[in-house]
């Protein structure tokens, strides 16, 4: 009985045995997909759309294809054959593998990107990475025959964009791309327009610095150059270099670095690859001109260099040319300018800084300098004001006094109430502002506030202007020292009084000198300050009116404010 | 019986239950809702049928997609000049406030458009046989119904055509899998030419009043037709078409402006159904609009600086001299925050989070008034134009900086004219790119230019001049044609600005 049961189960597993056996040599091997992401990666889409065979052949060629084919993330400006075969005809060879592998190598490099770029990061300006090559390319966009496209480094459109692949994306083009292969100084010189400009270089010095390649010589920076054309100068009144010469060099020699003509070039040299869209970034540019700056302003879509409102007074700005501007040099960018301008010489000059006069402030009509009114000002409301990150701080409020002195004196009635503690997780520690234009030198600093009693509020605050620390610590909490001490002893212990309608008597509004400041460079600076020191108390607030710049060599206390803004001849009811 | 015979029996048993039951189970009806063949047997199911139509305007009922009503601030509003982004603002809406678009972008998106139109193709279709049904339900109340699903569906692709061009144009329902077309795109006028013939069949037989005030503003009247049919005329530069169905709202003697005083704001926009306004999305504590995320509690959007200082302007001097649809109406001046869906009186107090059911308003008398000047522009017909515009500007104490002084003969100075006015008093209201547009595309594109620096005027720097080149290429000024619609419908063609 046993036997046979177990005679059964062999019988059985030997049928299920050739059961299996059968089906599975019957059965033909499945088709399983090797790859865990059926997506291309560049090269392949390459390999697969012959559109693109010619530019694919000089991938292969310089062995660019091994990394497009692997992990990473490029962006690859991709002419197609139509593109290629036109380019190999400008250079008269049949195909690319006529060309030299090192000037290959170049070509290629030149069109990838070692980044994700999709046509949402172009601008009017240069891509943000550089190309492989070590150059930038640039972009925009225009229209042709009704239709818009992008266009890319001023030589090719964009016909297909966003082409998406495992590692990277792919801008299809309709002309290659090519290197700049001049200098700026090059450029500039074979260029008939530019020829007055040229000259000016030339005898100043600054052809060689502008002819040097970054890529040979370390540590040199790309340089953006703003030319200036014949026309312009003929505009201008100046017709030959001669006359240019004649009109600007000081001292008969434009080698000199004294010299105005060579300052002239200095000032339009600035240390850095600056296209359109990256100069209308930014607030101002620095230039080879010791310590002067080129303050950007863009009006109606105009790019507009130097115009300031300098002392109250608008000084009207020169407008960049679009269409001459952005020529790439492979030392840097050639921008062009509509009208002259010259190295302009400021006079140090007082600057009496209002905290809150600021742009969106004065749009905010309901609270701006309406009796009584308050308004906390949140993150980004003032883009001029910035301070440490705290919980539930609801920023500094803008405070605008009862009627206008009746108890207390402020320049335009009104302040910012500043939170500024240390060690406090909900009042920020350190409060900063941008200051208007400040000529370069030597300056006094004094910090116009109202004491805020006697509690622990900013007792102990560092000011600093640019990270710059100034002497003395600040004390808000202070009032005058005295009402009746003249205003040379006050001046001597670092008081003033700073409001002309103040009573003698009155001692609560007041400016305290914070040190001296030699400011470097004639540009906006920023201005910060900072609680070293927590000393008890229960208030938080400070009230800051006004931050006065008084070159040294000026007396301090010849002016004061009214509170009306205007600056006047200091009272003689003064002690 | 033996065990084995016990467990037989059993299965046996089970066997014959499931195989009986066998048809039961699988025609299976819903549990908890109705099917369309039960539905439509009476007046009362076309009559919640018609509600569920203004119901599905307030928003998703998956609540997976944006309100409609938030669509139509975005299209509306974003490639304008009078809204700038906020610190909160999402990448696709910079990317519009940018003019950056690509066909990826989420706000193309037609969907919360689309459910409403096929909703009132179901009501089209199926309305009619339940009069065969019902004795009591008339021809006239069918008509009276069928003439709100027209004039809605008109509406909606009025803002189709506005928005993407070319859009699909599905005048049937959608109720099954089979049903589903794959629909080829249908050009702008003949979608047009469709909207003029359906309001124009629903002009006559829609409603002058459903005999309370929430409902005459709620739902489709005779009134909203002409104001639709107004907006179509005079998006297709029918002038005189334009006026003769402005005049039918104006001559009703239905609406009035509601005055500048101290109710305006209370009035006009926090309680709505105000006597100016003539068909609003209604919403409520039940469903809020979505607004307070985006305008007041983490702001995406905030009113560009030019809103109060040029498009309003600002007496310095004389804080009483204000224009009443600015300060504290479209804009709160403290902080630059888009006020007509937050605020409460008229001054600094926001409506709180559950409060947030400030109506959409889609036309409102104002609207048409002005509409009808801008076609008078057009018709010779200038200093009436202008005088129109003066009591827009009279009712609002606008102030003399904002005063244009075209000549009346120059149609295109005065219509320009209407175009500053209307920015100012449908701020933020989801018409400015759709007015810019307009005004821009008429006489082959004459004033584009004025589409352009108003489009740019917000732009970083870095960004206008590529935006200047984009918008000089008529096909960038609509929409792309939703990505995923595309990879569903072959039949779709890309607009071919998204091509390149």
């Amino acid at each position: 009985m046993k036997y046979s049961i177990i005679n059964k189960r062999i019988g059985r597993l030997a049928a299920a045995s050739l059961m299996i056996l059968f089906y599975f040599s019957g059965c033909k091997p499945e088709q399983y997909p090797i790859t865990t992401n059926p997506t291309l990666n560049i090269i392949q889409y390459f390999d697969t759309n012959p559109d693109y065979s010619i530019f694919d052949r000089a991938l292969i060629k310089t062995g660019y294809a091994g990394f497009l084919g692997a992990y990473g993330r490029y962006t690859v400006f991709a002419p197609n054959n139509t593109a290629m075969t036109a380019y190999l005809q400008t250079i008269n060879k049949s195909s690319v593998d006529e060309i030299d592998d090192n000037a290959l190598k170049d070509f290629v490099s030149f069109h990838i990107v070692q980044d994700t770029l999709s046509t949402l990061n172009f601008t009017d300006g240069k891509l943000p990475t550089a190309t492989m090559f070590g150059l930038y390319i640039t972009t925009g966009a225009a229209i042709d025959g009704g239709i818009t496209s992008y266009v890319i480094n001023k030589q090719a459109k964009v016909i297909q964009p966003n082409i998406r692949t495992g590692n990277g994306l792919i801008h299809t083009l309709d002309h290659v791309l090519l290197p700049p292969t001049q200098t700026i100084a090059q450029i500039l010189a074979a260029n008939p327009k530019y020829s007055i400009f040229s000259q000016a270089l030339t005898a100043t010095g600054y052809y060689d610095t502008l002819n040097v390649v970054p890529a040979n010589s370390s540590n040199r920076p790309f340089l953006t150059v703003i030319a200036q054309t014949d026309s312009v100068f003929n505009a201008a009144g100046i017709t030959s270099f001669a006359d240019l010469k004649a009109k600007y060099s000081t001292t008969g020699n434009p080698k000199n670095p004294n010299d105005s003509l060579f300052l002239y070039v200095a000032y339009r040299i600035i240390p850095s690859l600056q296209y359109l869209g990256d100069i209308v970034s930014s607030p101002s540019q620095t230039t080879l001109a010791p310590q002067e700056n080129l303050p950007v302003a863009l009006i109606n879509s105009d790019v507009i260099l130097n115009q300031v409102v300098f002392n109250g007074i608008l000084e009207v700005g020169v407008p960049l040319d679009r269409v001459l501007g952005d020529v790439p040099a492979n030392n840097g960018v050639i921008q062009s300018v509509k009208t002259n301008f010259k190295y302009k010489v400021r006079q140090q000059a007082p600057v009496y800084f209002d905290v809150t006069d600021q742009p969106e402030l004065r749009k905010a009509t309901s609270v701006y300098k309406k009796v009584g009114a308050t308004l906390p000002i949140t993150t980004g409301l003032v883009s001029a004001f910035s301070w440490e990150a705290a919980n539930n701080y609801s920023g500094p409020v803008y405070t605008v006094d009862g009627a206008v002195g009746s108890k207390q004196y402020f320049v335009n009635n009104d302040y910012v109430l500043i939170g500024l503690r240390l060690g406090f997780t909900t009042i920020p520690s350190w409060f900063e502002t941008v200051t208007p234009l400040i000529v370069k030198g030597t300056y006094k600093v004094w910090i116009c506030y109202r004491n805020g009693g006697s509690g622990g509020q900013g007792r102990f605050t560092q000011v600093s202007v640019d990270g710059q620390t100034l002497g003395r610590i600040v004390d808000f909490g202070t009032t005058l020292p005295s009402s009746t001490s003249s205003r040379t002893v006050l001046e001597s212990q670092g008081y003033k009084r700073y409001i002309a309608e103040q009573p003698a008597g009155s001692t609560t509004n007041i400016a305290q000198l914070a040190g001296v400041v030699t400011i470097t460079s004639t540009d906006v600076h920023r201005i910060r300050f900072t609680c070293i020191k927590t000393s008890g108390g229960s208030t938080n607030n400070v009230f800051l009116d006004m931050i006065q710049f008084i070159p040294t060599s000026m007396s301090q206390t010849d002016k004061c404010m009214s509170v009306n803004g205007n600056i006047v001849n200091t009272p003689s009811t003064f002690p | 019986m033996s065990k084995g015979n016990t467990i037989k029996l059993a299965l046996l048993t089970i066997l014959m239950f499931v195989a009986t039951s066998c048809k039961k189970y699988l025609t299976l009806y819903p549990q908890d809702g109705v099917i369309r063949q039960e539905f439509w047997q009476n007046k009362e199911q076309v009559q919640s049928a018609v509600l569920g139509l203004y119901a599905s305007l307030l928003a998703d009922p998956a609540g997976k997609d944006r309100q409609l009503a938030e669509y139509m601030f975005l299209w509306g509003e974003l490639r304008g000049d009078n809204v700038i982004s906020g610190a909160n603002v999402a990448t696709d809406e910079l990317n519009m406030l940018q003019d950056n678009i690509l066909s990826t972008n989420t706000l193309a998106k037609w969907s919360a458009v689309y459910r409403t139109i096929n909703l009132c193709n179901i009501l089209i279709d199926y309305a009619p046989g339940v009069i065969a049904k019902d004795n009591t339900f008339t021809q006239a109340q069918l008509n009276s119904y069928l003439a709100e699903a027209l004039t809605l569906r008109s509406l909606l692709y009025f803002y189709l055509v506005r928005t993407f061009r070319d859009v699909p144009l599905k005048l049937k329902s959608t109720g099954s899998d089979t049903d589903v077309q794959q629909l080829s795109k249908t050009s702008q006028a003949d979608i047009l030419t469709q909207i003029i013939k359906d309001l124009n069949t629903a002009e006559p037989t829609a409603t002058i009043s459903y005999g309370n005030r929430a409902s005459d503003k709620g739902r489709i009247t005779k009134y909203t037709v002409d104001a639709v049919l107004a907006d179509v005329y005079l998006w297709m530069d029918n002038y005189q078409d334009c006026i003769d169905a402005c005049d039918k709202v104006i001559n009703s003697g239905q609406f009035a402006l509601v005055p500048g005083d101290s109710g305006f704001f209370g009035n006009l926009y926090y309680s709505g159904n105000s006597s100016e306004s003539i068909f609003e999305f209604q919403f409520d504590s039940q469903i809020l609009n979505s607004f307070y995320t985006a305008f007041l509690q983490k702001p995406r959007f905030l009113a560009s600086p030019n809103v109060m200082s040029s498009v309003f302007n600002i007496d310095f001097l004389d804080d009483n001299n204000y224009d009443r649809r600015g300060r504290f109406v479209s804009v709160n001046t403290n902080n630059s925050q888009i006020w007509k869906y937050s605020g409460v009186t008229g001054d600094a107090t926001a409506r709180s989070i559950d409060q947030f059911y400030a109506h959409w308003i889609v036309y409102r008398y104002a609207d048409v008034l002005l509409m009808k000047a801008e076609a008078m522009a057009y018709l010779n017909r200038g200093t009436e134009s202008l005088d129109i515009i003066n009591t827009i500007r009279t009712r609002a104490k606008a102030l003399p900086a904002t005063l244009e002084f075209p000549s009346p003969t120059d149609a295109d100075a005065v219509a320009l004219y209407v175009l500053d006015e209307r920015s100012r008093e449908f701020a933020f209201e989801g018409k400015r790119w759709y007015d810019l547009l307009r005004y821009a595309k008429r006489n082959n594109y004459r004033n584009l230019n004025e589409l352009i620096t108003a489009s740019i005027s917000n732009m970083p720097g870095n960004l206008q001049q590529s935006a200047t080149a984009k918008l000089k290429d008529l096909n960038s000024h609509y929409l792309p044609i939703p990505y995923n619609e595309i990879l569903n419908d072959p039949n779709l063609v890309q607009n071919p600005f998204y091509k390149n």
